[in-house]
Parts: C-alpha cells; sequence; structure tokens
C-alpha cells in the first residue's frame, strides 16, 4: 500500500485545509472522487486514517497536490480564533474558509523556507485596548515600541510589519467581500486583496489587520467593536493624535490633500480623525463625506501615494536557487503541491524542470542507415 | 500696480513659510551661480541666465525629494519648460520685474493646465483660466532683490502680488518633521551563520 509505504497516517487537517481552500464542500468533493460524503467526512475527521491509495491520489488530483501531501504532519493550521477579516459583513463563512486555508498551506511552505532562511523574528507587542483612549495608547506604544515615534508618518508601513516579523502578501482569492485578512500565530501574515487599487485604503488596510495582531490575540473578531476597534488602531498608530492635532489645521480640501500627501492616508481617513478627535464637528464630517461621496471619491481618491510592493516574501523567493541551494522546483516538491497549487497559493511560479538532455533519448534510426 | 494680496488665504497650500522655503532656494542657487560668473572668460548675461535657470530648476527638484508638499509637474509640450507644484498647485518662475512678465511665461502648458482644472474644480475656486507665476527680480549685482508671487486672471492682467520674505522657513520645518523611512525587512540564508562560523573556525585554527 503506498500509505503503508510512507509509513505515516492520513492527516484529516490537510484534506479539509486542500478542500477548502478550493472551496469545494464535502459533498461536492466527494462527487467529484466517486466516493460518499461521509468518506469525506470521516478522512478529515481523523476516523479514518487509512483511506485507499487510489482515492488519496483522485483527492490529489482534484484538488492539485501530490498524495504525500495528505500524510505529512500539519504542525500551524490557521484556526478560526487566530485570524481576522476585514470584510463585508455578508462574506459568506465558506470564503472565509477559503482565506483561513490558502493561509495554512502559505504556512506550510513558510516553514519549509524558515530550514533554509532566516527571517526576521517576530516582535509584536501586545496591547489589551477597548476603550478609545486604550486604543490611542496601544497605537502610542506600537509606534514607541518599533521606535517610530508620535510626530512623524510612516513612510512604509508594510514594513514595519515585516520588521517585526509578518509576513504581508497581496495575494489571496479574488474577491470583492474581503479586503484584508490576518493571522496571530506561529506564522503572522496579512493578506491584502490585490483588487484593492487604492494605495491609501491598502496602508489603512495594514494598519487595521496591525491593530487586530496587536489587540486582539486570541479573541474572536468579526464583530462590529472589533472592528471599530482595529479602525480606530489604524487611525491612531497613522495619524497620531498629537502630531495630526498639531498639522490639522482647517478642512479646506487643499489642506487635506496637503496632509494626505504628506500621511499616506485617504482624506476620508484624515476627515474622519479630525472628527474623532473633536477638531471638527459632526456637521462639518457629514457635510465632508457628503462632498467625498459625491466626488466619487469613495471609489478612488486623486493623489494616491505611490504603491508600496510587500518585500519580504517576494526577497525570499528571489534568493532560492541563488543564495540559497533550494529552489522553487524542489520547494513545490518538498511541500508536495503541483506547481500551478503552488503558484496559487504563493503567486511564485515554479520552472519546469529541465529537458532532458539529448545524450539520453534514444535517436530514431535513419532510415539511410550509418 | 496690482494690489497686495495674501495668497494662503486664496490658495491654502501656498503657506507662508513654504513659498519662502522656494524664494530661499531660487535666492541661494542664484547667488552661487553669480559667484561663478566670469566675464573675462566670456561670459556673459545670456550665459548667466541659463546657467542659473538650470541650477534653479535642480535645487528645486533636489528639495521635491525633501518636502512632501513640493512636486515637479511633467511637461510633455517642452522638456525645458519647468513647473513645479506647491500644494498641488502649479506655479512656474521667471527671471524679470514681476509686473512685466516675458510673453513666454503667459501660456500654461498641458501639464499645468491640467493640474490646474483638477485643482481649481477640488478647491472650488473659479478662476479657471489663471495662472501663477514666481518673479525673480535682480539688483545691480545680479543678486536676488526680491521673489514675488503674482497672480494672472485668464486676460493674462496681475491680479494679486506678493513679495515673498526669505527666512520665514524655520518654523515649517521643525513644523513637521520627516517622515520614517524603514530599510527593507532582511531575509537571508541560514548558510551564511555556518559559513561565517566555518569561517571563524577555519580562521582560529589557521592561527593556531
Amino acid at each position: 500500500m503506498q500509505n503503508a509505504m510512507r509509513g505515516e497516517l492520513f492527516i484529516g487537517d490537510r484534506l479539509q485545509t486542500a478542500r477548502e481552500f478550493r472551496g469545494l464542500t464535502q459533498s461536492k468533493l466527494a462527487e467529484k472522487v466517486i466516493a460518499s460524503p461521509a468518506m469525506i467526512s470521516l478522512l478529515e475527521s481523523g476516523a479514518k486514517r487509512e483511506p485507499p491509495p487510489d482515492l488519496v491520489d483522485a483527492i490529489g488530483t482534484v484538488l492539485g497536490f501530490h498524495p504525500d501531501f495528505f500524510y505529512d504532519p500539519l504542525d500551524d493550521l490557521f484556526k478560526e480564533d487566530e485570524c481576522s477579516f476585514r470584510h463585508r459583513r455578508s462574506t459568506p463563512a465558506r470564503l472565509k474558509g477559503q482565506i483561513r486555508a490558502h493561509g495554512t498551506l502559505l504556512g506550510i511552505v513558510i516553514s519549509k523556507l524558515r530550514l533554509h532562511m532566516k527571517f526576521p523574528a517576530l516582535n509584536l507587542p501586545k496591547f489589551a485596548a477597548t476603550t478609545n483612549e486604550e486604543i490611542e495608547v496601544a497605537a502610542e506604544r506600537s509606534r514607541m515600541h518599533w521606535e517610530l515615534g508620535l510626530d512623524a508618518p510612516i513612510l512604509q508601513v508594510g514594513r514595519v510589519l515585516e520588521h517585526a516579523g509578518v509576513i504581508v502578501l497581496p495575494h489571496f482569492p479574488q474577491t470583492t467581500k474581503v479586503d484584508a485578512f490576518s493571522r496571530q500565530g506561529q506564522t503572522a501574515v496579512i493578506f491584502l486583496n490585490q483588487g484593492v487599487k487604492s494605495t491609501s485604503r491598502w496602508i489603512f488596510d495594514i494598519g487595521h489587520e496591525c491593530g487586530h495582531l496587536i489587540m486582539h490575540a486570541g479573541m474572536e473578531t468579526g464583530t462590529p467593536e472589533t472592528e471599530d476597534a482595529a479602525n480606530r488602531y489604524a487611525s491612531a498608530f497613522l495619524l497620531p493624535r498629537r502630531a495630526f492635532v498639531r498639522e490639522f489645521r482647517s478642512m479646506s480640501w487643499g489642506h487635506l490633500f496637503d496632509l494626505k500627501r504628506r500621511w499616506l492616508v485617504s482624506v476620508a481617513a484624515i476627515v474622519r480623525r479630525a472628527y474623532d478627535l473633536g477638531l471638527i464637528t459632526a456637521v462639518q464630517y457629514r457635510r465632508a463625506y457628503q462632498y467625498i461621496s459625491f466626488k466619487g471619491w469613495t471609489k478612488g481618491e486623486p493623489y494616491e501615494p505611490s504603491f508600496q510592493q510587500p518585500e519580504l516574501l517576494e526577497t525570499a523567493f528571489k534568493s532560492l536557487g541563488s543564495k540559497v541551494s533550494l529552489t522553487t522546483q524542489v520547494l513545490c516538491d518538498e511541500v508536495h503541491f503541483t506547481p500551478e497549487t503552488f503558484k496559487q497559493v504563493t503567486g511564485v511560479v515554479v520552472p519546469p524542470p529541465p529537458a532532458a538532455r539529448k545524450a539520453e533519448v534514444l535517436s530514431f534510426p535513419n532510415s539511410e542507415g550509418d | 500696480m496690482a494690489k497686495p494680496f495674501e495668497p494662503w488665504l486664496k490658495y491654502p497650500p501656498f503657506l507662508k513659510e513654504r513659498l519662502s522655503i522656494i524664494a530661499g532656494i531660487i535666492k541661494t542657487a542664484r547667488e552661487n551661480t553669480v559667484l561663478l560668473h566670469d566675464p573675462d572668460s566670456g561670459d556673459n548675461g545670456w550665459s548667466l541666465g541659463c546657467r542659473a535657470y538650470v541650477r534653479i530648476c535642480f535645487a528645486i527638484r533636489t528639495a521635491a525629494e525633501k518636502f512632501e508638499w513640493l512636486t515637479i509637474v511633467p511637461d510633455l509640450d517642452k522638456a525645458l519648460r519647468f513647473v513645479f507644484a506647491i500644494g498641488g498647485i502649479p506655479v512656474r518662475f521667471f527671471h524679470g520685474d514681476a509686473e512685466d512678465p516675458p510673453s513666454r511665461y503667459l501660456y500654461a502648458g498641458q501639464g499645468e493646465q491640467g493640474l490646474l482644472d483638477l485643482v481649481f474644480e477640488m478647491e472650488g475656486i473659479e478662476i479657471r483660466d489663471g495662472i501663477l507665476r514666481l518673479a525673480v527680480e535682480t539688483d545691480e549685482t545680479r543678486q536676488v532683490s526680491a521673489v514675488k508671487l503674482i497672480e494672472m486672471d485668464g486676460d493674462r492682467s496681475i491680479t494679486g502680488e506678493y513679495e515673498i520674505p526669505f527666512g520665514a522657513m524655520d518654523g515649517a520645518i521643525s513644523m513637521q518633521p520627516r517622515g520614517v523611512s524603514l530599510p527593507p525587512a532582511s531575509v537571508g540564508p541560514l548558510e551564511e551563520k555556518k559559513e561565517s562560523a566555518d569561517t571563524t573556525a577555519n580562521a582560529k585554527r589557521n592561527a593556531g
């Protein structure tokens, strides 16, 4: 038996991860591999650990993994209570499961990379905060922890998180229902939606997810309270109150766009910050939002900062085959993904294996003889 | 004569401190160019003018890397036409009397006009055909005597003139600390450590 040769038992969590990554229900997968939904359920729950090899092969083929994938231990499963989503309330649970599964698969790749490469150590402070004042203080203490000061804009907020050992990835299933996702755990990640074209929104999304990582470790997120808290944290982290109060002068649009150019935060977020800090009245705030909406700036504001591509993982992948002996191909083999799955998980293309050398290929007999 | 005006009231990004920084840059660049002026070797007014112009452009370009509110406006029509923007509002500079701008500075190129339209639309300011210029006036020693911001309407009549004070920039700089910039986070091969440990061990062995 193939699994007997592997000397391991089938790992149900791996099957669930692979299935959710493909967005399939147990019934749909069962239908595709000609098995019963009960069999898939038993495999995932761990009640059945030695499935027939041909079933494992079929599952691997349908889901895009080598059969060995299902027999490796899974040390770092992205669990529901570790993950936060910046999303719409209507986001279906299946989509969230799909993104979590994507995170788990990425974690598998990163775990392998860590055997060959040194990543920045995880350096995320933890501050419990629920009231606005506590959140303001948490954001200020985060800035001080990372030696960013309280007076100046952060020009590359993604790098702050990458220095803190967080993997930032502009990559997950194309959807308009989730802006960003983060996970606190052995591998801390922030996924950003590459469909979001606004850099200032990306920057705010990173601040928001940073808020979850700092304030909500081990807590259930996604409630209005935790989302509001993460938004407040992002505002306070990106626009520290002391500096903002000093620099905010008026509701002139020219001044607001000046602040945007300097602080790399959307005008909408700046107006909100001014309101939260009591620098403008509720009427001014509503009028400003009405104008933003009228101008169509809710879909895209002028004077967007230049795009900031996350760099850490990209640098790691670029080192493969050059600075480290491990190649992308070998890495793909080691995690037992198909090249297509590897690309979907990491965004990195696995080069095809080198063509067989000519000397190893028998030539067709020449009819003219020699 | 056009009446004096306070530009920041109509153009909020035109803070006194910012205008003063620009005026200072122009003055310094011009002063340094005059020091290099050598009529005995063939320099004349034309060569001084050209040299001062490109050096001032260079100084403003360099300053644009430092100040978030200062940007260079690309002009595809003419490579030598230099337009920059203060807080998104485009402006050009010329050498001469503020009340007698050269005709070639009276037109807004495509880049300048596009930005004017956008900014004016966003600001809700109705003067869509107006332009803004900095007049660099010099004295008999060829040094800068004044830098004046002039506002012209669609007919190119001067509607506002403001002599920019030199040296009002200190407050602006201290008020706005520069943004925090981090280098990329590093990720490197684990072997590096091993190699360096090996190298140290070898070195010790060799020394021993």
